[in-house]
C-alpha cells in the first residue's frame, strides 16, 4: 500500500487502528520526496532528522491515549512561513541562511496538533510571481506535466500535495497564490477570510491582502486543517476576534436551496473553451443537487487587477525594505560605507522581479503619485467590496472558474501584467476580504487539471466547505 | 535718528518646536519588551521591535491614553477616528526601514499653552501631537571600523508635539519648554529627563524683518540636551541668520547640529536629493476610535495641572506668587511641599526651606526630591521646632544637615545631641558669671562706654553653651549682671 | 518614471542599484505597467469615494502595558552577518560627528 496516497482522515484512522505507525507514514513521504524532488523541485528544505525524531515521540504520546488531533500527519509549509530553528528563505538569496529564533502562529498551532513538518516549500521569491519560476532555488515543475508551471506564488505547496510529497501544505494567498496553483495542480486550495488565520510569522508581501491557506487533496482534509489553524491571535492586530465553528460539521452532502451566483463579467472573454464547458457542467451538477443558480453582476471586476497591482506593490516596497544585511540574511561583502552596504546587499540579494516590484511600489506611493495611483486603488478597492456586498445580499456563494486557462508552459514569466492575468478571477476575493476555495474539476484536452472557484461571504467558510464537499461527492 | 534707523532694520525671530517625549509605559509601543533606560545592549529586544521577518505589531493601549492625556492637558482637540501610518526611510537604527507614526490623522490637534514672559501673557499654538516609535541607538567608536547598533530603545513609545511657529525669543522658548515639561510630569505621561534623552527638542528657526508676514527660510537645529543649550543655540542661530541676511545672503534651508561645548552649530551632511517618506496607512494596525466613554475616562485621569495648582496653593497656603510659581514648576517638588505644608502651621517657612537649603542640597548631590532622606513630615517638624523656640534657626541648619545624612527624626536628633535651647535662667546665669570672670577686660571696656563688647560677651555665652542658650535670656542676664557689677 | 533620472531617484529611495541594461528594461516595463494602469483606472470616476484603508470595521485592537521577557541576546544576534560585543554593526558612519 502506498501510504502517501492516504488523505488526512484516512491516515488518522489507520494510525488510530494501529494499521500503520506514524514513523512508517512519515518515512513513505520522505521516500517520495527523495524520489521526486529532483524533478519537481517542490522542497527547498527537508527536515529529515526532525521527522525521524518526532515520529516516535508522537507515537508514544498517542499510544498513551493523549488526544492529538493531527498526530503524525506529515505536512509542509511554504518557505514564507516562519519556522523556529528551520531555515526559512522566502525562496530568496536575501534569506538563504536565515534560521528564525521564533515561530509563526500557524506552525505553533500545527505542532501542538501533532502534525509533522516534512520541510519547507519552494515558491516565487517573496511571493512575487504567478508561475513559481522566480525562485532563487530554481523553478518548480507541474507534476502533471513538467514542461508546465505549477502556478504561483505557492507552486511548491500545490505541486507537493499533488505529487503526494506532503499530506497537506500551507501557502499564502494575496491574489490567488494558493488557489491558482491548486487549480493548475488539481488539488483543493482555500483562501480564508482576511483575519481568520493569524499572519504572525508570515513573511509579509502584501499585508492587507494576504492570508495563509491550506492546500489539500480533498475538501474534508481542507476542513480538518482549517480547524487546526483558524482562530484569533493576540499577536496579529488584524486577526478577527471571533469564535469559529467546527468546519468538519459542514461536510454534508446536502445543498438544497443553496443560492449560487455566476457573475456575468467573469465569462465574457479570454476564457479557455474547455473551462467554460466545465463551468457549465458544474452548474448542472449544482442544480441537480437542488441549488439555485442565478446570474449576478460585479461591475468593477475589470478594475480588480489594476487596484491589486498598485496596493500589493506599494505594501511590498515597504515590507521588503527591512532586508538590509544588518540583522539577518544576506550581506554584501567588502562594503566601506553604509550606502554601499545597503545598495549592494539589496541589489545582489533580491531577484529582478522583486526589485521591479519594489521600484513600482515605491513609485505608486511617492509624493507625486500617491493620489493618482495608491489612493485611487484604495477607492477602487472600496467599490469592489461594495459590489460583492450587494451581490451577497441575494446569494450564498459565487461560482467562477479559478483561472481563465489551465497550466501554461514554462518560460513566459517576463511580462508583469500578463502574469497577473491568471489571477483575474481570484484577486477580487483578496481585495474584498472574502473567503474562496478552488476545487479540482476534471481535466482539459491536454490532460491538465481544471479548477472551480467558490467565493463566500466573510467568515462563511462553512458554506464554502459544504458546497465544495457536495460537489466533490457528486462528480 | 540713529535709533529710528535701527528700529526700521530690526528683525524678528520666529521659532517652532518639535518636542519628542518618551512615555513612561512599562512596555514598548508594539511589543512587550521593557522600556527602562539603559541596560546591556540588545537585551530588551524581540522579533517585533527589531523588525524580524513575519513579526507583527500590536499597539499598547496606554500609549493612546497617555497621548490623549497630554493632548487634553494642552487644550487640544482629540481625533475620534485616528490612524497610524508608515514613514519609509533607511537608517541602521530603524530596523523595519519604516517608522510607524501618524501622518494624516494624529491623535491630538490644535491645542495651545499659555506662557508668561516679562509679565506678558501669550498663547502658543500646538499644531499636533501624535504617537510614534523611537529608534535604536548608534554608537560611533573613535577607534574601530564599525558603527555599532543597540536596539534597546527601539520601539519605546514617543509622542511628538509640534508647535506652531509662534515663539519669538529664547526666553519664550525656555518658559514654554519648562511649562510643557511640568505638564507632562504632572500628567505622568513622561519623566522628561533631557539628559537621558526622554525629552528631546528640535528647533525650527527663521528670521524676518519686523512687520513682515511671510516666513523666512528656516533651519532645524538638533542635538539639544538641556534647556540652557536650547537658549544658547537659539541665540547663536538668530544672530547667525540676522548677520547673514544683513550681508545680503540667503538662508539655506538645512539641518544644523548644535555643539554645546564649542557654542556653535554647523550644517549636518545630507543627501542632495529631496527625501520622500512615502507615507501610507499602516496595514498591520487597526484604526483607533476614541468614543465618548473612553474620552471621559481619560479626562477623569488628568490630574490638577500646574496653573491650577499654583492658584490653589496661593489661596490655600497663603504663599506669595513667586514661591508658588517656583514650587509648582515641578510636580514632585509641589507634592513634597504639600505633604509638608499640610502638617505645618507655617507653610511659608516650608517654602523657604524648599527654595533655599533643600534646593541647594538637591543640586549639590544631583538627586531627585522623591529620593531624599529628609521626609516632608520631618521637615514640617523641624519648622515647628524653630517656630516654638525649641531650637534656634542656626541650630536648625545643623539639625537639617544631620537629617540629610541619617534621615532621622528632628526631635530625636535635638534630644540626642542636646541641641534644645536652654531657657533655664539659673543655668545660663552660671555661664554668664563664668564668662564675666574670664573676661575682665571686656567688662572694663564696657564700663568705658564700649557698648560693642556686650555682643562679645553674648557670643562667649553662646559658645560655652554650643549656641543653645536662649539669646534673649542670655542678653537679659548679661545686662543684669553688668548692672550688678558696676553698682558694686 | 519615464527616464533614467526618474529610475535613479526611486532607486535611491529604496536603496537599489541597477546596471544600464537593467535600467533600460525597467524603463520599458514600468512604462508598460503604468500605461496599463492609467488606461484602466483613469476612466473610472472615484471623486466621492472614501479610500478603503482597512477591510473590516474592527478598531481598537490593543495590548496590555506589561513587560515580558525579551529574546535572549544570543538568539537576537544569531542571524546577524556581522556582530561586535553584543551589538549589530555597520560600516562606520562618518557624517554624524
Amino acid at each position: 500500500m502506498d501510504l502517501t496516497r492516504l488523505t488526512i482522515s484516512e491516515a488518522l484512522e489507520k494510525i488510530k487502528n494501529k494499521e500503520i505507525s506514524i514513523i512508517e507514514l512519515v518515512r513513505s513521504y520522505l521516500k517520495q520526496i527523495e524520489n521526486l524532488n529532483k524533478t519537481i523541485g517542490a522542497y527547498i528544505t527537508v527536515c529529515r532528522e526532525d521527522c525521524e525524531r518526532m515520529g516516535p515521540i508522537l507515537q508514544e504520546k498517542l499510544d498513551c491515549g493523549e488526544n492529538i488531533p493531527l498526530a503524525g500527519i506529515p505536512m509542509a509549509l511554504s518557505d514564507n512561513i516562519i519556522t523556529r530553528g528551520v531555515l526559512t528563505t522566502c525562496a530568496s538569496k536575501m534569506l538563504h541562511n536565515f534560521i528564525p529564533q521564533y515561530d509563526s502562529t500557524v506552525n505553533e498551532k500545527l505542532r501542538h496538533s501533532g502534525a509533522i513538518l516534512l520541510g519547507k516549500l519552494n515558491m516565487d521569491e517573496f511571493s512575487i510571481g504567478s508561475s513559481n519560476e522566480n525562485s532563487y532555488f530554481g523553478p518548480v515543475k507541474n507534476p502533471w506535466d513538467p514542461e508546465r508551471v505549477p502556478g504561483g506564488s505557492c507552486g511548491g505547496a500545490a505541486a507537493a500535495v499533488a505529487a503526494n510529497m506532503a499530506c497537506f501544505a500551507l501557502g499564502s494567498d494575496a491574489c490567488g497564490s494558493v488557489r491558482q496553483p491548486s487549480s493548475f495542480c488539481g488539488v483543493v486550495g482555500l483562501k480564508p477570510t482576511y483575519g481568520l488565520i493569524s499572519r504572525y510569522g508570515l513573511i509579509a508581501f502584501a499585508s492587507s491582502l494576504e492570508q495563509i491557506g491550506p492546500i489539500t487533496r480533498t475538501v474534508e482534509d481542507c476542513a480538518i486543517v482549517l480547524n487546526a489553524i483558524a482562530g484569533y491571535d493576540p499577536k496579529d492586530s488584524t486577526s478577527a476576534n471571533i469564535k469559529h465553528p467546527d468546519y468538519t460539521a459542514f461536510l454534508k452532502d446536502n445543498i438544497k436551496g443553496l443560492k449560487i451566483g455566476l457573475p456575468k463579467e467573469y465569462i465574457e472573454k479570454g476564457l479557455q473553451k474547455e473551462i467554460k464547458q466545465k463551468l457549465c457542467e458544474a452548474l448542472t451538477v449544482f442544480e441537480s443537487m437542488g441549488a439555485v443558480v442565478e446570474e449576478i453582476s460585479i461591475p468593477m471586476t475589470k478594475y480588480a487587477i489594476p487596484a491589486y497591482y498598485i496596493i500589493a506593490s506599494a505594501e511590498a516596497s515597504s515590507n521588503l525594505a527591512r532586508y538590509d544585511g544588518i540583522r539577518y540574511g544576506y550581506r554584501a561583502e567588502d562594503c566601506e560605507s553604509l550606502e554601499e552596504l545597503y545598495k549592494k546587499t539589496r541589489s545582489e540579494g533580491f531577484g529582478f522581479e522583486v526589485k521591479r516590484t519594489i521600484m513600482l511600489g515605491a513609485y505608486f506611493i511617492s509624493r507625486n503619485c500617491y493620489d493618482s495611483y495608491y489612493k485611487k486603488a484604495l477607492k477602487v478597492r472600496r467599490l469592489i467590496s461594495e459590489d460583492f456586498k450587494k451581490a451577497f445580499n441575494d446569494i450564498d456563494v459565487i461560482i467562477t472558474p479559478t483561472v481563465p486557462k489551465t497550466a501554461f508552459k514554462t518560460g513566459r514569466k517576463d511580462d508583469p501584467i500578463q502574469m497577473c492575468m491568471s489571477n483575474i478571477y481570484t484577486v477580487s476575493a483578496n481585495l474584498a476580504g472574502l473567503c474562496a476555495i478552488s476545487i479540482p474539476h476534471g481535466t482539459d484536452c491536454n490532460g491538465l487539471p481544471v479548477g472551480l472557484q467558490l467565493i463566500g461571504k466573510p467568515f462563511d467558510e462553512g458554506t464554502l466547505i459544504r458546497a465544495a464537499y457536495a460537489f466533490e461527492k457528486n462528480t | 535718528m540713529k535709533d529710528l534707523k535701527e528700529k526700521l532694520m530690526e528683525y524678528e525671530v520666529v521659532i517652532g518646536l518639535e518636542v519628542h517625549a518618551e512615555l513612561t509605559t512599562n512596555s514598548k509601543i508594539y511589543c512587550n519588551c521593557a522600556t527602562r533606560f539603559g541596560g546591556e545592549p540588545n537585551t530588551r529586544c524581540c522579533p517585533v521591535c527589531t523588525g524580524m521577518p513575519g513579526a507583527l505589531p500590536v499597539l499598547n493601549k496606554k500609549v493612546v491614553e497617555y497621548a490623549v492625556k497630554a493632548g487634553l492637558a494642552t487644550n487640544c482637540s482629540i481625533t475620534r477616528y485616528s490612524r497610524q501610518d508608515r514613514k519609509n526611510y533607511f537608517y541602521p537604527d530603524l530596523p523595519k526601514a519604516y517608522q510607524t507614526s501618524q501622518q494624516d490623522r494624529p491623535l491630538c490637534t490644535n491645542g495651545y499653552l499659555e506662557i508668561e514672559v516679562d509679565g506678558l501673557l501669550k498663547k502658543v499654538g500646538i499644531h499636533r501631537i501624535h504617537i510614534e516609535e523611537d529608534a535604536g541607538k548608534l554608537i560611533h567608536n573613535e577607534s574601530g571600523n564599525n558603527t555599532l547598533i543597540d536596539y534597546n530603545r527601539c520601539g519605546v513609545p514617543l509622542i511628538e508635539i509640534v508647535t506652531r511657529p509662534e515663539l519669538n525669543s529664547s526666553a519664550e522658548v525656555k518658559v514654554f519648554i519648562e511649562k510643557l515639561k511640568a505638564i507632562l510630569e504632572y500628567t505622568e505621561v513622561s519623566d522628561c529627563k533631557m539628559q537621558e534623552g526622554s525629552l528631546r527638542v528640535d528647533i525650527n528657526l527663521s528670521v524676518r524683518p519686523k512687520g513682515e508676514s511671510t516666513l523666512g527660510n528656516r533651519t532645524e537645529i538638533k542635538n539639544l540636551n538641556s534647556i540652557s543649550a536650547i537658549v544658547r543655540a537659539i541665540e547663536y542661530e538668530a544672530k547667525r541668520q540676522i548677520d547673514e541676511v544683513k550681508k545680503g545672503r540667503k538662508i539655506i534651508q538645512e539641518t544644523r547640529r548644535w555643539d554645546d561645548e564649542k557654542g556653535v552649530s554647523f550644517p549636518m551632511r545630507e543627501k542632495n536629493e529631496t527625501v520622500d517618506y512615502r507615507f501610507f496607512p499602516e496595514p498591520d494596525l487597526c484604526p483607533i476610535i476614541i468614543d465618548e466613554a473612553w474620552l471621559n475616562e481619560i479626562k477623569s485621569s488628568v490630574p490638577e495641572l500646574p496653573d491650577e495648582r499654583k492658584n490653589r496653593i496661593i489661596a490655600e497656603y497663603k504663599l506669595p506668587e513667586y514661591d508658588a510659581n517656583f514650587i509648582t514648576g515641578s510636580k514632585t517638588l509641589a507634592d513634597y511641599f504639600e505633604k509638608a505644608a499640610c502638617k505645618s502651621k507655617n507653610p511659608k517657612a516650608i517654602s523657604n526651606w524648599l527654595m533655599g537649603d533643600l534646593s541647594k542640597k538637591l543640586k549639590e548631590n544631583n538627586v531627585e526630591i522623591t529620593n531624599i532622606p529628609v521626609t516632608p513630615e520631618n521637615l514640617a517638624k523641624l519648622v515647628e521646632f524653630i517656630d516654638s523656640g525649641v531650637i534656634s534657626g542656626k541650630i536648625a541648619k545643623q539639625v537639617f544637615e544631620i537629617m540629610w545624612v541619617t534621615s532621622g527624626d528632628p526631635a530625636e536628633i535635638i534630644e540626642n545631641k542636646g541641641l534644645r535651647v536652654i531657657n533655664d535662667a539659673d543655668e545660663i546665669r552660671k555661664v554668664v558669671i563664668k564668662v564675666f570672670e574670664e573676661n575682665p577686660k571686656a567688662i572694663e571696656d564696657i564700663r568705658k562706654g564700649k557698648e560693642k563688647s556686650i555682643g562679645f560677651l553674648i557670643g562667649q555665652v553662646m559658645r560655652k553653651t554650643n549656641g543653645k542658650a536662649a539669646p534673649d535670656i542670655a542678653n537679659q542676664l548679661i545686662r543684669k549682671e553688668l548692672d550688678r557689677y558696676f553698682d558694686s | 518614471m519615464k527616464n533614467q533620472q526618474d529610475i535613479k531617484h526611486i532607486a535611491n529611495l529604496v536603496n537599489l542599484s541597477f546596471s544600464d541594461s537593467e535600467v533600460q528594461k525597467l524603463i520599458k516595463d514600468i512604462k508598460k505597467v503604468s500605461q496599463y494602469l492609467m488606461d484602466k483606472l483613469s476612466c473610472l470616476d472615484t471623486e466621492n469615494i472614501e479610500p478603503m484603508e482597512h477591510i473590516f470595521h474592527t478598531a481598537n485592537i490593543f495590548r496590555g502595558d506589561y513587560s515580558t521577557d525579551s529574546l535572549d541576546r544570543e538568539g537576537l544576534l544569531k542571524n546577524a552577518p556581522v556582530k561586535e560585543n553584543g551589538y549589530f554593526a555597520v560600516p562606520r558612519i562618518m557624517d554624524e560627528n
